[in-house]
């Protein structure tokens, strides 16, 4: 008996642990290697090393680029393209003069290496889109009854719906949010579910990120740290399976060993419920004039007319 | 007396028969091994590879750039993809190239399997990526479009990373290329540009810390040096009045690539991270990038808002 309720868990274990790994035998932007020493020349100086921008990056408005919800949020077109022309701001200068494009794709491919793709979170995921949400006044106070004060920055939100169908070759695809024919074509029965990322404390003071997919109901489907977390399988297993459409019957998640990474997983997931609603409810005024399911026709023999 | 002559001649046979054995052993001798003497013969490896690989109507034209790949190298594979039909096309000819395809390609084979998407590079029919084997040995390099039905070629080929090509992949093999810039000014010809010195420095500068065997990083180390030596003096157009701060900080430079020359093996690896954040990335966010106008309170800088 003993061996059976071993099993389970090291099997889930084993399982989680391979994701990542499936994400990188996809096809890859560029040459991850290469990227690696581009990286340590041209943006380690301000970007930093993963744990957030340097103090000159600060100085600049240097975002922390190796972010999972930033990453998902671009084709691999769109970052190639920001750091060959430069970004939005004036610190973020164009890399097109001395780096080749194959050098931006080998850039892209470094950021993207350690990082979870959507395939990873959702295997059956075809397309997906996303959306940072402001959390309202009343969203505010259910969130706040679950997990206790949210400072203002913790009242936003980016939201990754995903829909399942025909999957591209290339992997799931991304529907910008811009793209309103896209947008129609995603429909609310083919979703699967949302994710968002939020922080998680990673040991000694150090801060990582995490993972969290839900369903369509809002119950827990994935919890998946990203690397420098640390080990969240346990935290998972305690949390998958939780969660709840209804308000009333949301709890924050219990796990003994770890009663902060516990508490940060609520917070997550309370604000997490709530933006996922407004994305929910955005996509059912999206499709209110959908014309509906055709149905069935029915032969007058068989209605016993 | 005639026995004394005949001992001499004979011992000087021995000494001759000795030293041709000697002489065909020296080879064998792992101090200089026969590869390294013919490679001093070869020359520099050659600076790019080509080689045609048909599939039906399809012709690839591959080009490997350097030539001669080698395990942990960054290697530019490129593709130009054309269709050559039976019958000419009117707009083409008897050439038509793949636009707009979505392609990738298979490394497998000596080491672990890599899939790459390939880029457009601009040229009609021309695709490329990136690639660092990462084992010795040979490699199949497989072309297929990502959308199965998509009309493309799917075909493979052999490369060798530090072995030789195979036979299958016979291709020509560039020993070097040159640019030649016409209507330079003279006094601008002999002396690289400040963006040509920085593309050589970048370079190279990626060479060190990536643990290559000593004798590469002193041969790296050696051509930065000279590079370095250049840049004191070469400010960039519109910084003449800051051309003073441009070349202490190139002397800085200088003076951190003798300290990571001299330093002990252990202490390189922060010795450089401290070079490129205190000294690479001060100059540049101020006369590469323009996003910082001043940077002598270094690291407290200030924006330049564009």
């Amino acid at each position: 008996m003993a061996q059976v309720t071993w099993r389970a868990p090291l099997l889930s274990l084993l399982l989680l642990a391979a994701l990542p790994a499936l994400a990188r035998d996809q096809i890859s932007a560029g040459d991850r290697g290469a990227g690696s020493g581009l990286w340590r020349v041209h943006c380690h100086g301000c970007h930093g090393d993963g744990q957030g921008p340097t103090s000159v990056g600060k100085a600049l408005g240097a975002p922390q680029l190796r972010d999972a919800a930033r990453l998902d949020a671009r084709t691999d077109e769109q970052l190639v393209a920001t750091i060959l022309k430069g970004g939005p701001g004036p610190g973020s200068p164009a890399f097109g003069g001395f780096l080749s494009l194959l050098d931006a794709a080998d850039l892209v491919a470094f950021l993207r290496a350690p990082l979870l793709s959507m395939a990873d979170l959702f295997p059956e995921s075809a397309a997906y889109t996303y959306k940072r949400y402001t959390i309202g006044p009343s969203q505010l106070a259910r969130a706040e009854a679950l997990a206790g004060h949210l400072a203002a920055d913790e009242r936003e939100l980016t939201v990754f719906s995903v829909y399942g169908g025909q999957r591209p070759a290339f992997g799931p695809r991304l529907v910008h949010p811009d793209d309103h024919v896209g947008l129609d074509d995603l429909s609310p029965k083919a979703r699967l579910g949302y994710l968002v990322f939020g922080p998680m404390p990673a040991g000694e003071g150090a801060q990582g990120t995490v993972a969290l997919a839900l369903s369509p109901g809002f119950t827990v489907v994935k919890v998946v740290g990203l690397p420098g977390t640390g080990d969240l399988h346990k935290l998972a297993a305690a949390a998958v399976g939780k969660g709840s459409r209804n308000p009333g019957e949301r709890k924050p998640f219990v796990f003994k060993p770890s009663p902060e990474r516990a508490h940060a997983l609520t917070r997550l997931y309370a604000r997490a419920v709530e933006a996922s609603a407004l994305a929910a409810k955005e996509e059912a005024d999206r499709h209110l004039f959908d014309p509906p399911e055709p149905t069935a026709k029915v032969r007058p023999s068989e209605s016993g007319e | 007396m005639t026995r004394a002559w005949l001992l001499a001649a004979a011992l000087a046979a021995l000494a001759a028969t000795a030293a041709r054995a000697d002489d065909k052993r020296a080879p064998l001798d792992p101090d200089k091994p026969e590869v390294a003497a013919a490679g001093d013969k070869k020359g520099p490896p050659p600076a790019e590879y080509t080689l045609t690989v048909k599939e039906g109507a399809w012709r690839v034209r591959v080009t490997l750039r350097p030539g001669q790949p080698e395990p942990g190298q960054k290697l530019e594979l490129l593709f130009d993809v054309a269709r050559h039909p039976d019958i000419p096309d009117p707009q083409y000819g008897d050439r038509i190239p793949l636009q707009g395809a979505r392609l990738f390609v298979t490394m497998s084979g000596a080491g672990r399997p890599e899939r790459h998407r390939l880029w457009p590079m601009g040229d009609s029919g021309v695709y490329g990526t990136h690639w660092t084997p990462s084992e010795r040995g040979l490699w199949t390099v497989s072309l297929a479009p990502i959308d199965p039905k998509a009309d493309a070629p799917t075909l493979d080929f052999q490369l060798g990373a530090a072995v030789p090509m195979p036979a299958s992949s016979e291709g020509q093999a560039v020993r070097s290329t040159r640019v030649v810039r016409v209507g330079a000014r003279p006094s601008e010809a002999g002396k690289p540009t400040l963006e040509a010195l920085m593309k050589q420095l970048g370079a190279r500068w990626l060479e060190l810390g990536r643990g290559l065997p000593e004798a590469d990083e002193k041969a790296a180390l050696a051509a930065i040096m000279h590079l370095v030596s250049d840049l004191a003096g070469s400010a960039p157009r519109g910084f003449a009045s800051d051309s003073a701060e441009f070349d202490n900080i190139a002397r800085k430079l200088k003076a951190d690539v003798e300290l990571y020359a001299a330093g002990p093996a252990e202490a390189r690896a922060q010795q450089l991270s401290a070079t490129e954040t205190e000294t690479c990335l001060r100059c540049h966010v101020k006369f590469r990038d323009g996003v910082v106008s001043d940077v002598s309170k270094w690291p407290e800088v200030t924006p330049w808002r564009k």
